[in-house]
């Protein structure tokens, strides 16, 4: 199948562009600019993998039954959210006095969990927009992942203020809609900022990581080995051809959606910091919450991330896609963002101690530096600031052991840092009288369980029936597959009349 | 959904290169009305199969204005709507939520908190809910345009050329006259040339 004739201007029409798959000349070399990693030394996917092995590893565990771990996990879970529940359920008929909030910490381990799970979100749509208009290559193996990630864990963190308004069946007072009590919602309160944010976010999440999946969907459709899942995929492959029309403008929906995600993601997380920075309590108001808690959110949802991706590449069988390098660089963001919040703990404790001479303020400090809580100030210092500087040595940043447990210390650090931050400043806030320690109950313990076993039950059954790889970017960034190797197929039809007249074997094959 | 024509040669190849020097060859050679199936976007391919010169179907697309430069977007006016209808979106949405604000907090229901403004004296607090009701109009325009320009829809019954095509193949679509034998064989003598490792006839 190797006899191309071409014409010497051909070249020059198809290079016009001099972007892409096409910009070197054929024949060149086995890889395109595209299959670099940033420092330009490897490709992204080992060159000795073509396309349809691509398609075949990703769509595998869609297709087969899931390994002894997944169930085993997929178990684990099921007991969380089983448990949370249960717990939910308790909570709702008895009311939130059950839970450890008392009179000055009206805000608890509810709305610790609420941010942190916002937080997580957070990397899923840096890699998979931010990124993207970087043309940060090396995303495409870990943005559908990461994508899945946020919306589970933006769920998670919906739950928990709908939970905390106390009757949850009237959370829907929250909408602004003209209604028979006459009143509209307070948009002058930052607590309806947020629910504008994350419904927002949840919303364009969703919509980008489903419309970024189509062309896989359609994949899956055209190799599922049962009618039933040709079907379903059928459907949620919105009857994706692959036409370069659809393409055409498929390609500006995402970028378009990757514009809208990217001040929407910064946005989230500054919102959510609202909440606590517009209000009066010492420890709470100040400039700097904005772009600290978005470099907490990335560094935590990173953190998240690498929990995720480094058991999951090994259940799925995916290690030469989502290869070592996809991690070391995620280890790298880690590190850069470990600094980013460690300077912000840093300058807000100077800032407080030394620099304002904001009486209140600086006893807050004082207090989480050595109160009765300050067990957990440090425990954050060391997850978040002092443990991740490990990654500074590369043979660490890419042995798998060690970032596994680093980021599941990045996980407890991070949801410590919203412990500190909300609950050690209700508890000292202006008038000793008013002081008391929060202890949080079984109840609190239970909710944050039963929220991860939600996250984690969503988690696994996307790995299980959705593709967990973008195949079609993958394939963007793959490298240029071998032009005069005879692919391996099945059959050979070669249709035509050659051109010296006669039929070259076989018939055309006619469809109707 | 990219249509196939009624009556059409299909040329299917292993190589986005392939397809693409397939497509550039077709096109000088006169070829008209050109598609193309492939499992990733391949950057350029549009300008190459000449889909801006389109202006046919049911509803004739006017120029874009204010892109009738090159080097922005001659070349892809009709693939350029929705990024613009998004615009729209974003300040219809922002506009709707910031008069929203305004109007139930200056007028439909007052609240005085310590003297301070009302109305579109307080305009700092609605910047947030503002901005989100932006992107939120845009992102759904975003999503529903895609649907409606390609005219795709939850169908679990579409035909494909070849299961492949959304996996490793490529595939090259000329149009053909059944009456002008000629033409047609001058298709395929191409799509021979160009390397395609199969060529299905469609009729």
């Amino acid at each position: 199948m190797s006899i191309i004739e071409r014409e010497p201007t051909t070249t020059e029409v198809v290079t016009t562009r001099g972007e892409g798959l096409t910009s070197h000349p054929p024949g060149e070399g086995q890889h395109g600019h595209g299959g670099m990693t940033p420092d330009g030394t490897a490709p992204l996917v080992d060159p000795k993998y073509s396309m349809n092995d691509i398609t075949r590893d990703v769509l595998k565990p869609m297709f087969t039954w899931p390994p002894l771990g997944w169930h085993i996990a997929f178990g684990a879970a099921q007991t969380a959210l089983l448990i949370g529940a249960i717990v939910v359920a308790i909570q709702i008929k008895q009311g939130l006095g059950i839970l450890g909030i008392n009179n000055p910490v009206g805000w608890g381990v509810y709305i610790t969990d609420f941010v942190f799970w916002v937080g997580i979100g957070h990397a899923g749509t840096l890699i998979s927009a931010i990124l993207f208009l970087f043309r940060q290559k090396w995303r495409t193996a870990i943005n559908r992942s990461a994508e899945a990630m946020t919306i589970f864990a933006v769920q998670c963190a919906g739950l928990f203020p709908l939970l905390h308004v106390g009757r949850t069946w009237k959370a829907f007072w929250l909408i602004p809609y003209p209604n028979e009590r006459l009143l509209w919602v307070n948009f002058r309160s930052p607590l309806l900022w947020d629910v504008f944010a994350v419904t927002t976010y949840v919303t364009i999440s969703a919509l980008f990581w489903y419309m970024g999946m189509i062309p896989d969907i359609a994949t899956a459709r055209d190799k599922a080995p049962s009618k039933i899942q040709k079907f379903a995929y059928g459907i949620l492959s919105m009857g994706w051809t692959g036409s370069v029309r659809d393409w055409a403008h498929y390609e500006r929906a995402y970028a378009q959606f990757a514009w809208l995600a990217t001040p929407l993601v910064l946005s989230v997380h500054s919102v959510v910091s609202f909440d606590f920075a517009v209000s009066m309590i010492p420890g709470w108001h100040t400039t700097i919450f904005p772009p600290y808690f978005v470099a907490g959110a990335i560094f935590s949802g990173f953190g998240m991330v690498i929990t995720l991706l480094v058991p999951m590449r090994r259940l799925l069988r995916l290690e030469h896609i989502i290869t070592i390098n996809h991690l070391d660089l995620c280890n790298k963001v880690i590190l850069l963002t470990s600094m980013l919040v460690g300077y912000a703990y840093i300058s807000e404790l100077f800032v407080a101690l030394f620099y304002a001479g904001a009486p209140y303020e600086e006893a807050q400090f004082v207090y989480r530096l050595m109160g009765e809580h300050a067990w957990a100030f440090w425990l954050m210092m060391f997850c978040n600031v002092m443990l991740p500087q490990v990654f500074w040595f590369k043979k660490i940043r890419r042995h798998l052991g060690i970032m596994f447990v680093i980021s599941l210390f990045i996980n407890v650090g991070m949801w410590f840092e919203r412990f500190n931050i909300f609950i050690l400043s209700l508890e000292h806030d202006y008038l000793p009288a008013n002081w008391a320690y929060f202890r949080p109950t079984l109840f609190d313990f239970g909710t944050t369980l039963g929220s991860f076993g939600l996250f984690f039950t969503l988690f696994l059954l996307f790995c299980r029936v959705l593709p967990t790889i973008a195949i079609a970017e993958l394939k963007t960034v793959l490298h240029k597959p071998a032009g005069d190797k005879p692919r391996e197929r099945d059959f050979q039809v070669l249709a035509w009349p050659a051109k010296n007249g006669h039929a070259n074997g076989h018939a055309t094959k006619e469809a109707h | 959904m990219g249509t196939l024509p009624k009556h059409s040669l299909v040329g299917f190849f292993n190589d986005p290169d392939e397809l693409m020097h397939a497509a550039a060859q077709a096109r000088s050679e006169g070829f008209q009305h050109l598609d193309a199936y492939t499992p990733f976007p391949i950057h350029g391919i549009e300008e190459v199969l000449g889909l801006d010169e389109e202006r046919s179907g049911r509803f004739p697309i006017p120029p874009v204005p204010f892109t009738k430069f090159k080097g922005v977007g001659f070349h892809l006016q009709r693939y350029r709507r929705i990024p613009q209808l998004a615009l729209t979106a974003l300040c219809i949405g922002a506009l709707g939520g910031f008069v929203l604000q305004w109007w139930t907090h200056g007028y439909d229901w007052p609240i005085n908190v310590g003297g301070r403004p009302e109305g579109i004296g307080a305009w700092p607090a609605y910047i947030v809910i503002t901005f989100e009701s932006g992107i939120l109009l845009a992102g759904l325009t975003t999503f529903f345009s895609l649907f409606a320009f390609t005219k795709l829809f939850p169908n679990p019954f579409v035909k494909t050329l070849d299961p492949d095509l959304t996996n490793d193949r490529f595939a090259l679509v000329i149009p053909v006259d059944p009456e002008n034998e000629d033409y047609e064989t001058e298709a395929a003598k191409l799509l021979q040339r160009m390397g395609a490792d199969e060529i299905l006839k469609v009729d």
